[in-house]
């Protein structure tokens, strides 16, 4: 197990570097940097700005500079919200992103997972075509218009729910927002979970388990579902990185300040640092979230060797 | 005994009757496929209309007329589903949108298509080493949040829609290149290509000529599966402002459009969503129908 994880770790964090400088570079390489204004500054000044945050030193020294300070933790000072460092907007925003995504996460793979083994065993029913029906639906609506469909239809005439803000967390501002992130995913995780069920309930061991006699109920919950769940588990990192994107503009629609508002703004206003510290957040949970998936793939599937 | 004389017409009988194709016969299968039928006439429905209906319309996707904003759609003001802020008519926006969104997936699709297919079957026809960088390098690619890299690509080179086109197309290639390696691989074990082989035929025309045809059904399968996604990826950063410029307009601009103004008018977003929604389902039940046909020993 400690070897898996660590050869997990070795190739995790060449990757993370190699993340850093692609998002570094690419950066660099944009016309326009970020204190290019439309009024030009004295060049005193301009040479004092540049100077302050190493701008005026070679690439590869402030790559090799930057790099430094991510090691220590420090991702650097905002360049556009002069007052506060990167870590500090990443702050203020990952509590309400991280409420979000795992509220969004936890509720597909449960309902995903459930809705899947259900359609599945109840396979050619009107529940198997209903669930294969709505999460088709679930895969052809994006989110971007769903969003504002059911904030139309709940919030303005139906007044049940707050269609914006965050309100501290209340359970109320979190529903649309947590709806309409999940359920694509939903939708994607159930129609896998159905067709890796049907599988499932078709190979041998599962015959072999019934002829002896062994009741339903607990076929399912002893063999099926251990052997069916894999594919949702190497799911889960993908399942993940489109959470993170979706939560970008469920964010946006929702008005919420949550990191994925400050990528955007950060992305639009050339802030690199900002860019570069979201996109390091986003690719570290990425590589922890894999690393999880290989290590409950290995507990689940004896048949994987933990090499 | 009795032997059976054949005489000449009835030879000519014989010879004369085609055998199918192993396309021709998928496409018959298809056809029996009543939801992939009717997702094949809705999309070219669509299609046309997208192509050929703003000739036939009395309104310019750019005409803006001041006396009427947000009209609702109405048959007698002849603006069938209405107007927007701008008092432009939203059916002719739609169509103009559907043209660009279209041909979006459409191309940025081959983009991927042709990366894809590239990199697959290199890694699966040599194999080995060359392999194993190849695909811990798309593993790698492969956790990234792409869609965040494309926007840092709109973002550093400007919202350029020929950029838009390369950017998404480069980041959707990964899933191809992955399946289009795992065939190569079984395909080329096949005794044909060790008799091509044998005969001094070199690697790239075995590749050209023998594994890309028997690629093409699974290439097929997983474009129609693509173009939705690209459709989606370009409305998304429409949506953000990253895709599409004004004037010009796609569906995930009316989109993000509709939604700011749903509340003073429903139909700036529900029509847009609609045709969206209908090509995306269209374009994904003909997907499963293809692979079914494709694949025989599913029945």
């Amino acid at each position: 197990m400690i070897q898996l994880i660590i050869k997990r770790l070795a190739i995790a964090i060449p990757t993370l570097i190699i993340i850093i400088a692609f998002v570094f570079g690419l950066m660099r390489v944009a016309p326009g940097g970020p204190f290019t204004n439309e009024r030009a500054l004295p060049p005193e000044i301009e040479q004092k700005i540049n100077e302050a945050y190493d701008l005026d030193k070679p690439l590869i020294q402030q790559f090799g500079i930057y790099l430094s300070k991510i090691a220590k933790g420090d991702l650097g000072p905002s360049y556009k919200y002069k007052d506060f460092t990167v870590n500090e907007l990443i702050l203020s925003g990952f509590p309400i992103s991280l409420t979000l995504g795992i509220s969004a996460i936890i509720i597909s793979l449960l309902l995903g997972s459930l809705l899947g083994i259900i359609a599945a065993i109840k396979r050619n029913t009107i529940f198997d075509y209903a669930v294969m029906g709505v999460s088709l639906i679930g895969i052809c609506v994006p989110s971007f218009v769903l969003a504002p469909i059911l904030s139309l239809f709940f919030g303005l005439y139906l007044g049940f729910l707050p269609i914006s803000g965050w309100n501290g967390g209340n359970i109320y501002n979190l529903i649309l927002p947590v709806v309409s992130l999940s359920l694509p995913q939903i939708a994607i995780i159930s129609r896998m979970m159905r067709s890796s069920t049907i599988e499932t309930l078709n190979s041998n061991f599962i015959r072999t388990a019934r002829a002896k006699g062994i009741p339903k109920r607990r076929i399912i919950t002893k063999h099926v579902i251990r052997s069916s769940i894999l594919p949702i588990i190497d799911y889960l990192a993908p399942a993940t990185a489109g959470l993170m994107t979706g939560s970008i503009i469920i964010e946006q629609i929702f008005g919420l300040p949550g990191i994925g508002r400050y990528f955007v703004v950060g992305a639009l206003q050339r802030d690199y640092t900002l860019v570069s510290g979201v996109m390091i957040l986003y690719a570290s949970l990425l590589m922890f979230l894999i690393l999880l998936s290989d290590i409950l793939r290995a507990i689940l599937d004896p048949r994987v060797k933990i090499k | 005994m009795n032997i059976k004389h054949y005489s000449k017409d009835d030879l000519d009988n014989i010879l004369s009757v085609k055998g199918n194709s192993l396309y021709s016969d998928a496409f018959k299968r298809l056809l029996k496929n009543k939801a992939s039928l009717t997702s094949l006439i809705i999309l070219s429905l669509i299609t046309l209309l997208s192509v050929f209906g703003p000739y036939f319309l009395q309104y310019d996707f750019y005409e803006t007329d001041w006396n009427s904003i947000y009209l609702p759609p109405s048959l007698e003001s002849g603006h069938y589903f209405g107007t927007d802020g701008n008092g432009r008519d939203l059916l002719v926006r739609i169509l103009y949108g559907g043209r660009l969104s279209l041909s979006i997936g459409i191309i940025a699709t081959l983009v991927s298509v042709i990366i894809g297919v590239t990199y697959g079957t290199i890694a699966g026809y040599f194999g080995g080493k060359l392999d194993t960088i190849m695909m811990r390098i798309v593993e790698i690619l492969y956790a990234m949040p792409y869609l965040i890299f494309v926007i840092i690509l709109m973002v550093v080179f400007g919202r350029n829609i020929y950029l838009l086109f390369l950017a998404i197309g480069a980041v959707e290639w990964l899933t191809m290149a992955r399946i289009v390696r795992g065939q190569t691989i079984s395909i080329k074990e096949k005794e044909f290509i060790e008799a091509s082989k044998s005969l001094g035929q070199s690697s790239f025309l075995i590749i050209i000529k023998h594994i890309i045809p028997n690629l093409a059904g699974t290439i097929i399968v997983y474009i129609t599966l693509m173009v939705p996604s690209v459709i989606i990826l370009e409305s998304f950063l429409s949506f953000l402002g990253l895709g599409v410029q004004e004037p010009l307009t796609s569906w995930g601009v009316l989109i993000s459009e509709g939604s700011r103004e749903m509340e003073t008018a429903w139909w700036l977003l529900i029509f847009p969503g609609l045709f969206m929604v209908l090509t995306l389902a269209s374009l994904n039940f003909i997907g499963d129908g293809l692979r079914d046909a494709l694949d025989p020993k599913e029945y």
